[in-house]
């Protein structure tokens, strides 16, 4: 009874099975992401799905901003919510932010994960030298005062160019969730996700991967999908999806749940 | 120690000290043996016009009823207070050492508190008051004892959070968080109002420093820092070294706040430059290049400060950083053991600076969110206030000293040594050293963790006024209360992390209040380590290999008694029909395939579809309907007679109205499943029904339940992408069918079906409705169903009875568009034996031989060097045709991928196939389909291009076709409609390059034209009407 972390990420436990599965959303969505995927994960897994401090769908209050500067306070969340609910071994899907967040968490307790799918993930969005992460500074600079001038109108705009392909459901979707994110908050999350930068880390992840890429993704250029393949530490594989944008698990979830099952099966 | 109760009194006001009486005297009533703050909590509680209930009332959550949730509450706290030990009665239990901590933290709190700061502090410089003499009020009182965490996880398990009780004893006026209303999206403004509000109590002192920049990563450092094992912390990732000198920058600048309680005051001493010097001064070259080279001058380094740290363990920490792990990893393997060595932690860090936009002014606005992050002024904020001064000149002293003369300033303690290194690698580090004193205050503190006492000590140099006995109890103090607000400042999680009650903690650990504040994550994570040790978890594996194993028996102990008629059927072997209408069909057609008597006669005793369909249609049908449905069908696909005999039947009798067996409500939808191989075979089928029932192939859908890819890669998937963006399987079909009623609905691989689609054609093909994901129902009224699935268990048997096909379907449908180029090379030389392993030789006659230098199995005993028509050809024992065609078994024989192929993939595969069982028992007909007789149309096809090559190049020169070649050429003669296709493509397309090769070359007997594919090279022309290329390039 009373309070607790679990009730404040809205930790839910659906489906059954011997194996576990923790899928966790990425940035401007909630755990209502996955719903059109769950049906079909449900049956074979018992999956824990959970919304990050910084979704919609959690109380603005919890969103600490001086505990929330680096990743490393999501990866906390994370393995507390997986130690609360007794996870031992578990495969973990995390979309976009949630991917980074998983090799964090991997590298930290790589016992914890079978498996590691990675959607939409990049390890550094901002160009560098001899890096191409899809975004150059001015541009995430001019992103950020869009989003501070105008934060609906931002929405607007941007939940088309991620969702990328034509699926109104999920631009709808997207937009809603994202609008859901207190501003200020959204803001925030972004300029961490941004100053994030991972490269020098992927060498000390032990699990294998699964790095799922759409064939356009306006967030994640098709060369990180193989920068992350190649500099994984684990076994990797690449999965290309037909399809664009950066959100299959809403635009097509269609081909994303064989190249999931077939991932998971693998592991 | 307990204090006495006396002595505790001293430090409270009246009031405090009544709360504090009342305390002691339920500890007397339940013969407790200390007065503890739970004791306190609920003698607190008990009071009239009690405080502490008072701000419970505010903060508690709203979810609950209140007086239920208060109730919780006393039930909670006397819980607890009977866990505790009892013993004989005292007149006056003494205080608990956690109790008393609470009074010295809340003595600590007045002091410091904004509206009694400055009183205090001027009597502190002028009188040298002793902080002793600091009354606590009952409200500093509560607030201390609510930090305890044994209270705290009290009050959380009875629904209350305490800081939001303390921040509703602090501001009566407030509301409680809870019930604040949700915030509106665009709010900043109002946020602001509140804000200003509350800023003004909560941050009486300028900025706070610990709390910006780089403040995550160092909070992170400091905790590996505090660490038993693996305390010396690499820094990992692109950001490391920023975030390495941002940590010793504030750590010498005397932010204190950045470092843990446990080891404030450390001093940093930065031997990089020193390092690289005199690594420059051996390689006489740019540092940054030589790295490794210099082996000596490296491992000199390297195992100096192995020593150093070996001499000094406990007392001396050493920091680095690497740019990325390959640069971690070269070093490891220079010196394997440095990891053991050196105690190294590696510290993954992602980003150098917290987000703090230039424009954006995050951190003060939203504060407010931490309500006691900065509630209580923190001691980084005092010292800085106070101690700021002297420190910078002993540090730069010291970070002037070379490297090899501060190993002898470590010695002599009180400092840090830190050598970093570049994104280059190789050694970076950095040394810190604190001595250890052990004269200060052992009394009260000895509990605490040894990190705990090696603090005080730099911290009181650094502090000008703490030398005497005062100051340096207020700076005792001063640590308790960080001690204090650093799991605050993580609020909920580190809370949480401690209270529940899951053995996590060790119990004697908590009924001291600072080591359980101060015991950072660490012991929790340990113990669930442990835990994860101990319980096996290979648990996780058993399903998977459980579902392996297709056998037979297995699966038919899974399913009932009612589903055992439809196993028969399933799993009937596709033979037997076949033997039963072996006879019968013999005059229907002449191509009856020899394949029927490899069959391997596993006879299964149950009763055979076939037979019984064919007893049922006998007064049903309508002959004519059944006769011309079953022409077309045979023209369209010629070798599947049998099934397309059944499928014939089946449509036939449920359009007249005798549908499903079982079926009540018979609605005119027909429900057929292709069981067995030749998936092409089973489309062109359903594409004929939508052309012959519903007149035309417009009215056939087809869903991939598996969505593999097709035949020929792409093709099939990027319709399957169009389809179904943004859509469901169930959904798309839900959506085809309401758009058209009369349509064939093909559903491959049905036993790949997912749940949800599992569960949609169960319904529909009991209720008649096809029930979409948001659960509308679509009439099935009018449609055929055509399931279709390779069922592995049929497939089993027809490998072992044709061990040597050369061509399987696997094979086929992986066959890809290539490009395909005419090579000419030379007879006699080594040219043809390299050319790979699998080479099919066309000899100039028209009989077949084999010359090919590739034996594996069977052709050991060929010589194949002797060119010519003479050679001995090796029979297959199962081939009964005369004309050998020995194509050579393709280097990667499948049969075995084939048959676990499918399965490996399979989740829970038990429930899908008690699933499929089910379903197939519910449909109307089952219909097994042989394989395609791959090898037979390849010995036709060749006979045809050896025809083609005689003709044009003469019978002199010797083709060789790559098998991939053929395997595409078997492909596009499988998909295409009908021989003639194949024939013309050979005819045209291959007999013109053929001409134009003899034309370019001069080929002669000893010319071997080679037919090879140009793996990568999509072809670019498509010839008409089949899937082959419409040129073959020449070199």
């Amino acid at each position: 009874m009373g309070y607790s972390l679990l009730d404040a990420f809205n930790v839910r436990d659906v489906g059954s099975g011997d194996k576990i599965l923790v899928l966790a959303h990425g940035f401007g969505t909630d755990q209502s992401a996955w719903q059109r995927i769950l049906p079909y994960l449900s049956p074979h897994y018992r999956v824990i799905l959970y919304d990050l401090v910084c979704a919609g769908s959690v109380n603005p209050d919890y969103f600490d901003f001086s505990r929330y500067t680096t990743l490393d306070a999501y990866v906390d969340d994370l393995l507390y919510i997986l130690d609360a609910k007794g996870v031992d071994r578990c495969a973990y899907v995390g979309h976009s932010f949630s991917a980074m967040i998983g090799i964090l968490a991997s590298i930290r307790r790589p016992e914890l994960f079978t498996k590691l799918i990675l959607i939409g993930a990049s390890p550094r969005f901002i160009n560098d030298r001899d890096y191409h992460g899809g975004f150059e500074q001015s541009e995430i600079e001019s992103v950020f005062s869009a989003m501070e001038a105008n934060y609906e109108a931002w929405v607007h705009g941007f939940a088309p160019l991620a969702v990328g392909a034509d699926v109104p459901d999920a631009v709808r979707e997207f937009s809603r969730t994202l609008f859901n994110m207190r501003p200020d908050i959204s803001l925030f999350v972004s300029q961490t996700v941004f100053s994030s930068d991972l490269r020098g880390l992927l060498g000390l992840v032990r699990v294998p991967c699964c790095i799922i890429q759409t064939a356009k993704d306006v967030s994640v250029p098709q060369s990180v999908a193989r920068y992350l393949e190649n500099h994984l530490g684990g076994q990797n594989t690449v999965e290309t999806l037909n399809t664009e944008g950066h959100l299959p698990h809403m635009s097509a979830p269609g081909l994303l749940v064989p190249k999931l099952l077939r991932a998971l099966s693998r592991s | 120690m307990p204090t006495p109760v006396c002595t505790a009194r001293q430090c409270l006001t009246d009031e405090a000290t009544h709360a504090l009486d009342e305390a002691v005297a339920v500890a007397r009533r339940r013969s407790h043996a200390q007065t503890t703050s739970l004791h306190a909590v609920s003698a607190l509680l008990a009071l009239p016009s009690s405080t502490l209930r008072e701000a419970c009332t505010r903060a508690r959550s709203s979810t609950y009823p209140p007086r239920l949730q208060f109730r919780a509450l006393d039930l909670r706290v006397g819980v607890s207070l009977d866990r505790l030990p009892s013993s004989k009665a005292l007149e006056e239990p003494p205080v608990a050492n956690s109790l008393m901590a609470a009074i010295k933290r809340s003595q600590a709190n007045q002091r410091r508190h904004p509206e009694t700061f400055h009183l205090y502090q001027q009597m502190q410089q002028h009188n040298q008051l002793s902080l002793s003499c600091v009354k606590v009020e009952l409200k500093q009182f509560i607030l201390s004892i609510l930090d305890d965490p044994i209270v705290s996880r009290v009050f959380g398990e009875a629904g209350f959070r305490s800081f939001d009780i303390k921040l509703a004893i602090v501001q009566p006026q407030s509301v409680s968080r809870f019930s604040r209303p949700r915030c509106p999206p665009l709010f900043l403004c109002n946020l602001t109002d509140s804000e200003s509000n509350r800023r003004s109590f909560n941050f009486p002192f300028a900025g706070l420093a610990g709390f910006e920049n780089g403040d995550a990563n160092c909070r992170r450092i400091g905790e590996v820092l505090v660490k038993k094992k693996g305390k010396n912390p690499l820094l990992i990732g692109v950001c490391a070294n920023d975030a390495l000198s941002s940590f010793t920058e504030s750590a010498q600048n005397g932010k204190r706040g950045i470092l843990p309680t446990e080891i404030d005051g450390l001093s940093v001493i930065c031997f990089e430059k020193e390092i690289s010097e005199f690594l420059g001064k051996v390689g006489g070259e740019d540092m940054m290049g030589l790295k490794f080279k210099e082996v000596d001058a490296v491992s000199y380094v390297i195992s100096q400060l192995s020593c150093l740290l070996e001499a000094h363990s406990g007392k001396l920490w050493l920091m680095g950083a690497a740019g990325s792990h390959e640069t971690y990893v070269k070093f490891v393997a220079r010196f394997p053991s440095i990891e053991k060595d050196w105690d190294l932690h590696l510290l993954p860090i992602t980003s150098s600076q917290p987000s703090v936009g230039g424009l954006y002014s995050k951190p003060s606005l939203m504060r407010s969110f931490v309500p006691l992050g900065g509630f209580f002024p923190t001691p980084s904020e005092l010292k800085n206030l106070l101690g700021s001064k002297n420190q910078s000149i002993t540090r730069c002293d010291l970070c002037n000293e070379k490297y090899e003369k501060e190993a002898s300033v470590v010695l002599k303690g009180g400092s840090i040594i830190s050598v970093a290194d570049q994104y280059s690698a190789s050694l970076s580090s950095w040394l810190q050293m604190a001595e250890y004193d052990t004269s200060k205050r052992l009394d009260t503190m000895k509990c605490r963790p040894q990190m705990m006492e090696l603090s005080q000590v730099p911290g009181v140099r650094s502090f000008p006024f703490s030398a005497d006995g005062k100051g340096s109890s207020s700076k005792e103090s001063s640590l308790d209360k960080s001690g204090c607000t650093t799991p605050n400042y993580f609020m909920p999680l580190n809370l949480q992390k401690i209270s529940p009650p899951e053995q996590n903690i060790p119990i004697p650990m908590a009924s001291e209040a600072e080591n359980a504040n101060f015991q950072p994550k660490l012991p929790v994570a340990l113990k669930n380590q442990q835990r994860e040790m101990e319980s096996p978890w290979p648990t996780s594996y058993l399903m998977c290999s459980l579902s392996l194993p297709p056998d037979r028996t297995s699966s038919s102990s899974i399913t009932s008694v009612t589903t055992d008629l439809g196993l028969g059927t399933l799993y009937a072997s596709g033979e037997e029909p076949g033997k039963k209408f072996h006879d019968r069909l013999q005059h229907f057609s002449g191509s009856v395939s020899a394949d029927l008597d490899e069959v391997s006669g596993n006879a299964s005793n149950l009763i055979t579809r076939s037979s019984c369909s064919g007893t049922e249609l006998g007064g049903q049908m309508d002959p004519n309907d059944f006769k011309s449905l079953w022409r077309a069908l045979a023209e369209k696909v010629g070798w599947q007679d049998e099934a397309i005999y059944t499928i014939s039947q089946t449509v036939c009798r449920c359009r007249t109205g005798h549908g499903r067996r079982h079926g009540s409500n018979d609605k005119g939808n027909i429900w057929l499943s292709f069981l067995g191989p030749d998936k092409v075979g089973k489309k062109k089928i359903a594409v004929a029904l939508a052309e012959l029932i519903f007149s035309s192939r417009e009215n056939l859908v087809s869903v991939d339940l598996s969505s593999e890819d097709g035949i020929f890669g792409r093709q099939d998937v990027s319709s399957y992408e169009v389809k179904f963006r943004g859509k469901t399987v169930v959904d798309y079909i839900a959506e085809e069918l309401s758009k058209k009623p009369h349509l064939v609905m093909l559903l491959e691989h049905v036993d790949k079906a997912n749940f949800p689609a599992q569960n949609s054609l169960s319904q529909a093909i009991r209720t008649g409705k096809f029930p979409d994901s948001h659960g509308r129902e679509i009439s099935i009224n009018n449609t055929i169903f055509v399931t279709t699935s390779r069922v592995t268990k049929v497939d089993k048997n027809i490998p072992s009875g044709k061990e040597n096909i050369t061509f399987s379907e696997e094979r086929i449908l992986e066959a890809k568009g290539w490009q395909m180029q005419i090579l000419i090379g030379c007879v006699g030389g080594n040219a043809i034996r390299t050319n790979g392993t699998n080479v099919v030789v066309m000899p100039m006659k028209a009989t077949l031989n084999p010359l090919s230098a590739n034996k594996r199995k069977l052709n050991n005993t060929t010589d194949s060097t002797e060119q010519g028509n003479t050679l001995e050809i090796p029979k297959r024992a199962h081939k009964a045709s005369k004309s050998c065609l020995d194509l050579n078994l393709p280097a990667d024989e499948m049969e075995e991928k084939n048959d676990y192929g499918n399965y490996d993939g399979d989740l829970a595969s038990e429930n899908s196939e008690a699933w499929l069982e089910d379903f197939f028992g519910q449909v109307d007909e089952k219909v097994i389909f042989k394989p395609f007789d791959f090898d037979a149309l390849a010995k036709e096809v060749l006979k045809k291009i050896s025809q083609s090559f005689q003709n044009t190049i003469g019978s002199e020169a010797l083709l060789e076709i790559d098998p991939e070649v053929m395997v595409q050429i078997l492909a596009a003669a499988w998909l295409s409609d009908g021989r003639r296709a194949i024939e013309d493509w050979v005819d045209q397309v291959l007999g013109t390059s053929f001409a134009e090769a003899r034309k370019r070359y001069c080929l002669t007997g000893h010319s071997v034209v080679k037919l090879v594919a140009c793996e990568d090279h999509i072809m670019e022309e498509q010839a008409p009407g089949v899937y082959l290329p419409a040129r073959i390039i020449l070199y």
